[in-house]
This record gives structure tokens, sequence and C-alpha cells, in this order.
């Protein structure tokens, strides 16, 4: 047991390592394309693992994930451009372009956002639960589609990342830093969560709802809470990609992002802790390499996702999970 | 006798042109065991669900320790100190044994909204359940995912997991439903200690249980009650023998 | 007056097509438990098939049984390999492997047909405009998609109610043990019914080539508002589907038409446009939240 655990301690600070040393490596082996696909895996990752939370631990299949995304996006660029023109935004926020007040104000906003979101839609469930949190992206993604003053349909540029600290932040290898900074935190209070006392009530909720209520859980507020934080992870991870993008669109909003954090989840392994960062890996680098060798790299990706789902239940992480119990 | 538990008065409750339940009333004394009967489709299932709070019912009212509960929900009613044991095992079937006596702890010490805990406070938690299960045929079966289990298990599970909450009041639908005659036998000597504890609502079709552990007997047939007593006094209700018994025998 | 009779009636033949994918989809949905986001692959292919054809062989009228048949065998082809063995999983799953089937099939349109959309001209003897209304002119070929959709929905309506395979259908949507115990072959019964949708979604598609462009992607535009018809209709109702793909199909063409204006009122041009444009886009969303907040299962919910 001891030992065991040692071994996993031992696995973490090595993995961490690496992830530090990325960089490193990268500039070293000439690539540097290489730091922007991992810092764009550790965001969506954040994003996946959030999603996972509501979706993989609470049982509630949200198609509609993509609406925190691009709102967390959104409230980088709104905030940046209303502090680049010194405007105020609806005649009294001052607009910024601290880090340090963009993702607290991102985390209230999604927070607001899912709470009402998720208030309505968790009045249904099964497929109209599936297609209500659709049809709300959809109407964020039209909303902001339409929304002229901040580039409509075309979406909007950042000119500049957000500051931190003094930070060289126009750095991508500084970025990759503060985004594993940040991602680390998350994880870090993402694992605790799927163990706490609240976790286990909602994926109890999950596995039985009947159970739960007999033993005096009301399941609405429990999965509103779940939905909650689930949609605050998604926004963070929104908004730090509109950081490194330095751009933001409705095309984040879109239902084809919401499919693409589900397809990050079920390739990862639902329900499992690492499973999201594992899955956001592999689905951008595959569209990044099968991008490159064919033009119809959409085909082999449907295939690939195809057979994943109808031949490999569990996900990547059961097959990890069976390399590592054969092993012991 | 001290003020009773559970009280049930004139509980009425219709489908369509059917009465489910019909005027039922009757009560449950502290550390009492009492046992309704009936056969099949005499509305036992539909006065639980009832008790519990699944469904709500048309008259009548439902006290617990005096207070009225008919406008509970269930959640609330099992905050109260009303546990259940299902007659089909409901359990949380993707973890363990112990995980799922875990959750009733936790719940009974309203650890519910902890988004971050503490390891100690888990170990604690943990140690608590292990509690429960120690001294049942589970004792060594905690780190066993509950799909894996027999029925037989899931069956005693049900009944750690309703004790584990420290009930007032245990709601038990058909316990011995499905076990074998050495699992009954366990069950019935299980039962018989946890009168000391707690008022036990006994649904059941197994005859034999019922006559060993009951302090009373209540008989439901096309949902009223037909007849009250202690086991001596059922036993030799002519209308029973009729309505009932008889059937069995046959 | 006539501007608003004739988005009317624009809107009325926007929501037969919706009512003709709606139709297989709540079927699917309603009898089988599944999810098909592919269904607008099928819309697709009906359109591509048919259009081809049409082109190669000068006939829009021949290219109509190519693009239904096409549309069927494509429909029964994804059943028998992928959807057969998603009537067992849950949402999740069937959202991904459909979704997964959707850029499957937008590939293989691209690999044999190009990204160029095709424009389709239309059928000859359609193409004049006629007058319904002193002032109103008005091109029959939309009035051909109304009276093409009416008489689907009349036709189902009698399959459904009076004939052996509609009694299945709705024995099944309730009761799949009772519909077994009667010795049907279920599964064939599902293929059938599967191949049945994907023939209205390929004549929904290939009517739909000559008002819009047929290009890629065309099918997950009219999917999401289809699934927003076969949720605010009742998910397994057909009734259901051609009341809410009507009612649909005039509130997103009407606000289309006449929300910009009305906005213009108050703003700037472009903005009014860009914001109305918008706003038209989410009325049918907000529609449906509002309907399943106050009636979760729809307006007419199946018995289940």
């Amino acid at each position: 047991m001891d030992r065991s655990n040692a071994l996993k301690t031992l696995a973490a600070v090595i993995g961490l390592l690496a992830l530090v040393a990325v960089p490193i490596i990268a500039d070293a082996a000439g690539s540097t394309a290489w730091i922007s696909m991992a810092t764009r895996i550790l965001i969506y990752g954040m994003a996946a693992a959030s999603l996972n939370f509501a979706l993989g631990y609470g049982g509630l299949v949200s198609f509609g994930h993509a609406a925190f995304f691009g709102l967390g996006g959104y409230v980088v660029g709104i905030l940046y451009q209303t502090y680049a023109d010194e405007t105020l935004l609806f005649g009294f926020i001052p607009g910024t372009n601290q880090l340090l007040v963009t993702l607290p104000a991102t985390i209230l906003v999604t927070g607001i956002a899912a709470a009402a979101i998720g208030a309505l839609s968790l009045r249904t469930g099964g497929v109209q639960f599936i297609m209500i949190t659709l049809a709300f992206a959809q109407m964020l993604f039209f909303f902001f589609s339409g929304l002229s003053a901040y580039g409509g349909e075309d979406g909007l540029i950042i000119r500049r990342t957000n500051e931190l600290f003094g930070l060289n932040m126009r750095d991508r290898a500084t970025l990759y830093w503060v985004t594993l900074a940040i991602t680390a935190l998350f994880f870090v209070i993402y694992r605790r969560l799927t163990m706490s006392s609240f976790g286990t009530i909602v994926s109890g909720l999950r596995q039985n709802e009947r159970r739960m209520a007999a033993l005096g859980i009301e399941a609405y507020r429990y999965r509103l809470i779940a939905f909650i934080l689930s949609g605050i992870g998604t926004g963070i991870a929104g908004a730090m990609l509109a950081n490194v993008m330095r751009f933001t669109s409705p095309d984040l909003l879109a239902w084809h992002t919401s499919g693409q954090l589900m397809i990050m989840v079920i390739l990862g392994g639902v329900g499992t802790v690492t499973g999201p960062f594992l899955g956001a890996a592999v689905l951008l680098i595959l569209e990044d390499v099968l991008n490159a060798w064919t033009e119809n790299w959409p085909l082999i990706l449907g295939l690939v996702l195809l057979v994943v789902v109808l031949q490999a239940r569990g996900g990547l992480m059961a097959i990890v999970n069976l390399v590592r119990g054969n092993r012991s | 006798m001290s003020a009773p538990v559970l009280k049930v008065e004139g509980l009425v409750k219709r489908f369509g042109g059917l009465t489910a339940t019909d005027h039922v009333d009757f009560d449950l004394a502290d550390g009492e065991i009492h046992a309704l009967i009936g056969p099949n489709g005499a509305g036992k299932s539909t006065l639980i669900n009832q008790i519990c709070g699944e469904m709500r019912q048309d008259e009548g009212r439902i006290l617990l320790d005096g207070l009225d509960i008919s406008g509970h929900s269930a959640p609330q009613r099992a905050k109260m100190g009303l546990a259940r044991a299902f007659q089909v095992p409901s359990l949380l079937n993707d973890v363990t044994v112990l995980d799922n006596v875990t959750v009733a702890v936790q719940i009974r010490h309203h650890r519910t909204y902890r988004i971050s805990d503490s390891p100690r406070g888990r170990r604690d938690l943990f140690a608590e359940a292990e509690g429960f299960l120690a001294g049942t045929g589970l004792a060594h079966r905690g780190d066993i995912v509950v799909s894996d289990l027999s029925h037989g298990e899931r069956k005693q599970l049900e009944l750690v997991v309703a004790r584990a909450t420290k009930p007032r009041l245990l709601l038990l639908d058909e316990p011995m439903a499905g076990l074998g005659a050495s699992e009954s036998q366990e069950m019935i000597e299980t039962l018989s200690t946890l009168r000391e504890a707690h008022g036990i609502l006994l649904v059941e079709h197994d005859m034999d249980a019922v006559f060993n552990l009951a302090d009373r007997i209540s008989v439901l047939v096309y949902g009223r009650i037909i007849a009250h007593g202690t086991v001596d006094e059922i036993r030799a209700d002519p209308e029973v023998q009729r309505a009932y018994l008889g059937e069995e025998d046959a | 007056m006539l501007l608003i009779f004739e988005q009317i009636l624009n809107g009325v033949q926007y929501g037969v097509m919706l009512f003709l994918l709606a139709a297989g989809l709540t079927l699917i949905f309603g009898i089988m438990q599944v999810i098909n986001l592919a269904h607008g692959s099928l819309y697709m292919v009906g359109a591509y098939a048919g259009t081809w054809f049409a082109q190669e062989t000068g006939s829009f009228w021949l290219g109509l049984p190519a693009g239904l048949l096409a549309a069927a065998l494509t429909g029964v082809l994804i059943e028998v390999i992928v959807v057969r063995r998603l009537y067992d999983r849950d949402h999740l799953e069937q959202v991904l492997a459909t979704f997964a089937l959707i850029l499957i099939f937008n590939q293989l349109v691209i690999m044999i047909f190009g990204r160029q959309p095709f424009f389709v001209a239309m059928p000859e003897g359609l193409q004049e405009s006629i007058q319904l209304l002193p002032g109103l002119q008005y091109p029959p070929y939309r009035l051909l998609i109304i009276a093409a959709g009416l008489g689907v929905a009349v036709g189902l309506y009698f399959l459904i109610t009076k004939t052996r395979i509609g009694m299945l259908v709705r024995a099944g949507a309730t009761d799949r043990e009772m519909v077994r115990a009667l010795g049907v072959n279920v599964r064939l019964l599902y293929t059938v019914i599967f191949g049945f949708g994907a023939l209205l979604a390929g004549l929904a598609g290939y009517l739909a080539g000559p008002i819009f462009a047929v290009q890629v992607g065309m099918g997950e535009q009219i999917l999401l508002t289809t699934f927003v018809v076969v949720v605010i209709g009742g998910v397994g109702s057909i009734r259901g589907a051609f009341v809410a793909g009507l009612i649909l199909g005039v509130l997103d063409t009407c606000l289309r038409a006449f929300l910009p204006g009305i906005l213009r009122l108050v703003m700037a041009g472009p903005d009014a446009d860009a914001l109305g444009a918008g706003i038209a886009a989410m009325g049918i969303y907000l529609l449906m939240a509002i309907v399943l907040l106050i009636r979760p299962q729809g307006l007419f919910p199946a018995a289940h």
C-alpha cells in the first residue's frame, strides 16, 4: 500500500516535471508549435474535465457546455475592448487587461449563467435535458453572432494577452507556464471535488436517484450546484483560451464545440479524474496529425470516434488501467 | 405504552375507480415490530410508498413522532428518521459495499455540501460505516462493488444502509424475498436484534418470519385493514383465515 | 398585408419540410429511444444523390426517386452497421456515435462532389410564378412542397392509425415486450422504420434543393431546428411533429423577415440587421425552452 502510494507520488512528480519541461524540450527540438499545442491541451483538458464532473460524475448529459466556454472567452474579450476603448461597460463597469481580474469576473459571469441555465434545464431530464442545454447554448451562439459591437460573426480580436505580475505574457513559454500553473491548481481542486462528500452525493444521484431520496437527498439542488461548478470550470478554460489565441468568436459557442468537449470526455474515459486531459491531448494531437497528413482528416476522425464509442467502453483510461492492472 | 413512532390515520389512495388504500389506520410503538401482511395486490406497496413519501395520499394523515409529515417529500421524511429497505434492492451499483454505507453515514452527519474534505474526515466516515458492517454477513465484503454481489447480499446491504441512517423507524419491504432458507434464517435473527433500537414496519410474505418476529400484525386485503392484533389473535381470526391464510395453505 | 401572407406561406412551406424531417426523427426517438444526429446527413444524401441524378438525366422528376432511394438505402445501411448497436446504450454514446457519422458523411460528400454548392433549377413546368391573389405572385414549386408535406402527413396518419404496421409502431412506442410477444421481428421492424424515416428525410432534402443550395453541412443547420420541432411536439408524437413543425416554420420565417425592419425603427440599419438576425435565430430555441419549462414532455407527449 505504502509502496504503491510512493510510486504514485513519484509518477505525479515526474509527470509534473515533464510538463514543466515542455517548452524547453520544444525549443531544443526546434518545434515551438509544440508549446502552443501543449497550452491548448491543458486548456481543453480543463474544459473537458469540468464537463466530466457534470456528465461523468453527475450523469447530466449537457450538450451545451460550449456556452460557458464561449462566455469565458467573451468576458476576457469584452473587458479588454472596454479597457482599450477606455469606456465603461453598461455605463459603469471599467474594462481591464489584468488576468487577476478577468478570471474572477469569468467565474462570476459563468457561474450566474450556469445557475440560470441549470435551474431551468434541470427541471427536465433525459433527451429533453440534452436538447434544452443545446438550446440555451444556441441562443448564446446567435446572440453573440448578432452582437456587432463586439465583432458579431467575425469574432473579437484581443490585441494583447491579459497581464499578470508583470510577466512577459507575449512569450509563448511564459504563457504556457502560467496556463500550467492554473491547470495544476484547477486539477488539485477538481480532484478533491470528485473525492469529496459533495462529489459522492452527486455521483450517487447519477447511480440511483431513488436510493438517494430514501436517504434524504433532494436531487435538484445538488445537481444544480454540480452544474454551476462544471460551468465555472469550463468558463475559466474559455477565458484562458481567449488569452492564448488572443481572439474569441461565436465558434467557441457553437454546438460543434460542445460535441468536441464531449468527445474528449468519452475518449479519455467518462467519470475518471485524469481521463479528460488524456482525451483532450489525444483529440487535439490526432486532429493536428491527421490534418497534416490528409485533407480528409474528418473522415478518419469520425471513424476513430465511431470505433471508440462502439468498441472501447470506458475510453482510454480503461486501457491505461488495464495495462496498470496487468503490471501489478 | 409510549407514544407511537408512526401513526397512520384514515389514509386513502385511489387510482381511477380503484381504491388501492381504503381508510387505513394503524400505529407502531417504539421498539415494536409491526408486520403488515396481505395477499398480492392488497396494496402493500402503495401503502409503503405513501408512508415514504414517494406517493401522495388522497386523504388522511401520516404522523412521525406525533408530527404530521403528510406533506413532506421523501427526502424530508428520510431526514426526519424514516429509513427504507427496498423490496428489489436499490443501491449505488457502481461503488463498493462500504461506499454505500458511508454515503448513508455521511448524510446523517449532514456532510453533503462539502466540496473538499480532509482525508482524515473521510477516514472517520469510513470507520463509522465499517462499524455498521461488522457482525453482518458483509463484514469482509466491504471492498466488493455492489454489482458483483449476490441477491442475498444485496438484501443484507439494503438493511445495513437503512440502519446506518440511525432511523426512528425502519420500513422493511419484504426483506426475505428471494432469499434461500439459510439466508432467511440469518435475516430473521438480524431483525430480532434490531427491535431494541428501532420501530420496524415489516411487510413480508414469509409467514414463518412474520409469526416469529412480529409483536403485532395488520392484515391488508383490497386496500383495507381487515384485522389487527397479536400473532395469536391473527392466527385465530376466521376472517383472516378465509381471506388470506386459507389461500396460502391451498 | 400581402407581404405578411406571402411570408406565412413561406413559413408553412418551411414548416412542412421540418415536419418531413421531424416525422422520421420522432419515430426513431420514440420507438427505438435513439438520438440520431445523423438524420441531417440523410437529408443531405437525399439532396445530393437526387440532384446529381437529375443533372445527369436532365429531369427533375427522375431525380426524385433516386434521392429517395439513396437516402433510404443509406438509412438502412447505418441502422444495420451502427445504430443497431446503440439501442441499449445511453444517450451520451448515441450522441457521440451519430456525431461521428456526421463527420464521416460530410467528408464523404466533399470527396465525391467537392466543396462547391450545387444550385438547382426549379423543375420544368413550375418555373413561372402564378398569381394566387391579386398582386401576389407565388412560385408554384413552394406550393408543391406544401402539398407534398400535407400529403405525407395524411398518409402517415392513415398508416399509423389504420394499418397493421402502424399498430406495431404505436405498440412499439409504448411496449416493446408486447410487440415481441406478438411474434414480430423487432429487429426488422426497427430497420424498416429507420429506413422509412431516412426516406422522408431524403424527400425533404431533395425538395429543398431548388430553394436552398445543396451543400455540405446543409443537414446540420436544419437538424438542430428539427430537434427543436421534435422536442416541442413531444418525443415520439407524429401529430406533435406536424403542429410544432408548422408553428416553428412560420415563427422562424416571420421573425427573420420582419424583425430587422422593426428594429430599424429604433436603431441604426446595420446594427438592427445583425441584431435582428441574431434574435430571430434565437427565437425557436427560446420557444423550446419556454415550452419545456411549462410542459417538460412537449405539447403532445406520446403515451408511455
